[in-house]
């Protein structure tokens, strides 16, 4: 008989303290995340609490920053600060600009590969995709590409970097082995971002001005289709795809349409538009936070991200930052 | 096997190959105006060097960044008219060598007589600085292009502002050579569609130096008048050379204070070296790397109009000027212009339809169209004349 009740007793105490370390590792989770934005007009960045979605400090990082990564270790926070014609990098646990690294005239935007060895820069107004070689604080080499390189993907493998230029209107797809061009695929008018899918068989790129996504096969380097956005009462010309973020899943796509001030969930089998949801005004860049929960928008024209709850496909919150808040980054 | 080969060959084809030796060679015709320069009233008004050809010269460079991955060689003939030569022989000498495509910084006298020639059919013109409404409606051309906007977009960029601020009670007052004319009619018509209305209109024909009786003249011009606003017709005394006008010696100089828009003062405009939004800082660095100067609107058009030449001929894979003509007026046909909407043309009179800022010498104001202002197509079709107003038949 006591052998029962102090089963089930200890049962009850086994229940509770997995509740307890269930709550607490929930509640560990989302107070640990903290979310970057690059402020392109007031030359700082936002440090954003995950949990009570409030800014918790400002960063003075250097002129008009805008690409905005972490480091693989998640310990150094990484700016493009475009106007001082460098990369800022920040101490997460300090929050202080830790030193600079070489980057080539007007860094745009930037994308790290796995082993977090380079960092592939857009050189905006010089025409150039820059290596990086992120411990070695120097620069290896310099690409060059079409006018006003922007979009910058990395394929899940690290092999292949797709460079998309605003100007010329290609995707350039650059081998990393090589930084040689192997291909250019002709898109619409002023490409903004590329992503790969998580298994690497598609880059999807957005093309502001032509206001469509194309989704290319990255082994035959073909458009296999085109999506375009219509939304009732807004004209063609109003919505301008940028900033795209594919779940890990391959079943949901998010795009951010700018001034449409919409972002648009897009099935990824069926291309078909699901759903746009209101953001602020010209949204521009998203970011997934680590447990696909959340995807946070930056706002460029209403100085404020969105923070949209995934399950819901709701906006939560607008958290105001500073002036044309640009890139986001988010770390766990 | 065999057949996989050859597939795979063909295929290896349609992507861009990076490196080839057959390059297609694509040469645009710069045409230049050089005028004899009137006497300005600023003595510190200094005359912009190569105005537009600079921007054709940017426009040749970013092709030819593209046409590096497509194989295509883009290439830039400038050829100024000098005040004793004649446009229509130095262009149907062009036409007699096989040169397509031209973009065009001439007077309109010019204009009119390549017009009627016969050389004019299997060319491209893009006109880059005459905003005559005429050229667009009775006048147009098949054959011919406008990167520059028309004095109608202009004036209703102008007004549709002016309507969103409640100023509508207009003095308009008028220049006298033919230019000015043409604003102040196109902004009796604006002013007409978009609710405003001119109180007033006065003509400005005094013809002595006030620097240094400005103050009491202007004083006396517009006392006791019941307005608003005050607007300019005012569009330079030279063609090409809009720092010569009388614009400028009338705010502050008002019997009430006053605000003054047109001329100089409250400028639209396709272009100005302020506006820096949707990509406009990248634009004015290169171009003032590239040029050592500040970007103008006619510097803007050519830059626009090459660019279109480059876009099409890199779409169309084709030099036909025909089958280029229809990839440019093709619906889906758009560019990207640093305007935040991309540019495209009116199937109806060969405009390009775009954005048009309005600035002061130093800053930019507003961009038109105005939110608000709605269109059943494109809110860029609430600027200029519009498909059911259109006087233009293409033959």
């Amino acid at each position: 008989m006591k052998n029962i009740f102090y089963s089930i007793g200890k049962k009850l105490m086994i229940k509770k303290i997995l509740l307890i370390i269930f709550f607490i590792s929930i509640q560990k989770s989302i107070i640990a995340e903290t979310i970057y934005v690059s402020n392109e007009k007031d030359h700082n960045i936002s440090v954003i609490d995950g949990s009570s979605l409030e800014v918790i400090k400002t960063v003075k990082v250097g002129h008009r920053p805008r690409g905005i990564i972490l480091s693989k270790d998640k310990k150094e926070i990484i700016i493009c600060t475009s106007d001082d014609n460098r990369i800022a990098v920040v101490d997460a646990a300090s929050l202080e600009v830790a030193y600079y690294l070489p980057s080539g005239p007007d860094p745009e935007l930037m994308v790290m590969d796995e082993k977090g060895k380079f960092i592939y820069v857009a050189n905006e107004d010089d025409n150039m995709v820059t290596v990086v070689d992120y411990r070695g604080k120097k620069i290896v080499k310099e690409i060059p590409v079409g006018v006003e390189p922007e979009g910058m993907g990395l394929s899940p493998d690290g092999k292949i970097l797709v460079n998309t230029s605003e100007t010329t209107n290609m995707a350039h797809f650059i081998s990393t082995e090589t930084l040689e061009i192997k291909a250019n695929v002709l898109v619409d008018a002023r490409p903004r971002v590329a992503q790969y899918t998580k298994d690497g068989k598609f880059v999807w790129v957005s093309s502001e001005i032509g206001g469509t996504i194309s989704i290319i096969d990255p082994e035959k380097y073909k458009i296999i289709k085109k999506i375009e956005f219509n939304i009732p009462g807004l004209s063609k010309e109003s919505i301008q795809p940028v900033g795209i973020r594919l779940d890990n899943k391959r079943k949901l796509a998010y795009i951010a349409l700018g001034p449409a001030n919409r972002i648009a969930i897009v099935n990824m089998n069926t291309f078909d538009v699901e759903k746009y949801i209101l953001t602020g005004q010209r949204v521009w860049n998203l970011m997934i936070n680590s447990d696909g929960t959340r995807l946070f928008t930056t706002n460029g024209v209403s100085n404020d991200i969105s923070v949209i709850d995934i399950e819901k496909q709701k906006v939560i919150k607008s958290i105001p930052v500073g002036r044309y808040p640009w890139g986001v980054a988010i770390k766990e | 096997m065999k057949k996989f080969f050859l597939l795979f060959f063909l295929f290896c084809n349609l992507i861009f190959p990076v490196k080839s030796d057959n390059v297609q060679q694509i040469k645009i015709v710069h045409m230049n105006r050089i005028i004899e320069r009137a006497p300005t009233i600023y003595s510190i008004n200094p005359e912009i060097k190569n105005n537009g050809t600079l921007g054709s010269r940017m426009g040749i460079k970013d092709n030819n960044t593209t046409g590096k991955f497509t194989n295509q060689k883009f290439e830039l003939i400038e050829k100024n008219i000098m005040p004793h030569e004649s446009a229509k022989e130095i262009f149907e000498e062009f036409r007699k060598n096989n040169y397509k495509f031209f973009i065009l910084n001439i007077s309109k006298d010019d204009f009119n007589k390549i017009l009627s020639s016969d050389l004019i059919s299997e060319s491209l013109l893009i006109n880059v600085s005459l905003k005559d409404n005429d050229l667009r409606n009775e006048k147009c051309n098949k054959q011919v292009l406008h990167t520059a906007p028309s004095y109608m977009m202009v004036t209703d960029a102008l007004t549709q502002y002016l309507k969103k601020k409640n100023w509508t009670k207009l003095l308009l007052i008028s220049g006298t050579n033919e230019r000015d004319k043409q604003f102040a009619s196109s902004i009796k018509i604006s002013a007409k569609k978009f609710g405003l209305k001119i109180i007033n209109e006065k003509i400005w024909d005094f013809s002595h130096d006030f620097r240094r009786t400005a103050d009491l003249e202007i004083v006396k011009f517009t006392q006791g008048e019941k307005y608003e606003v005050l607007i300019l017709a005012d569009e330079g005394n030279t063609f090409g050379d809009s720092g010569n006008s009388f614009g400028d010696y009338i705010p502050y100089r008002t019997w009430k204070p006053t605000i003054v828009v047109g001329g100089e003062v409250l400028k639209p405009t396709s272009w100005h070296f302020a506006h820096e939004q949707w990509g406009g800082n990248q634009m004015q660095s290169r171009f003032l790397k590239n040029s050592k100067r500040l970007m103008t609107n006619i510097d803007y058009n050519s830059w626009v109009g090459v660019r279109i030449f480059g876009e099409a001929i890199t779409r169309s894979k084709s030099l036909d000027s025909q089958e280029i003509l229809t990839q440019i007026m093709d619906e889906k046909f758009k560019v990207a212009a640093y305007k935040g909407k991309p540019v495209s043309f009116r199937k109806w009179n060969g405009q390009l339809r775009q954005p048009v800022l309005l600035v002061t010498p130093r800053a930019l104001v507003s961009v038109s169209p105005q939110i608000g202002f709605v269109h059943p197509k494109t809110e860029l079709d609430t600027l200029g004349i519009d498909e059911s107003d259109t006087k233009c038949k293409f033959n």
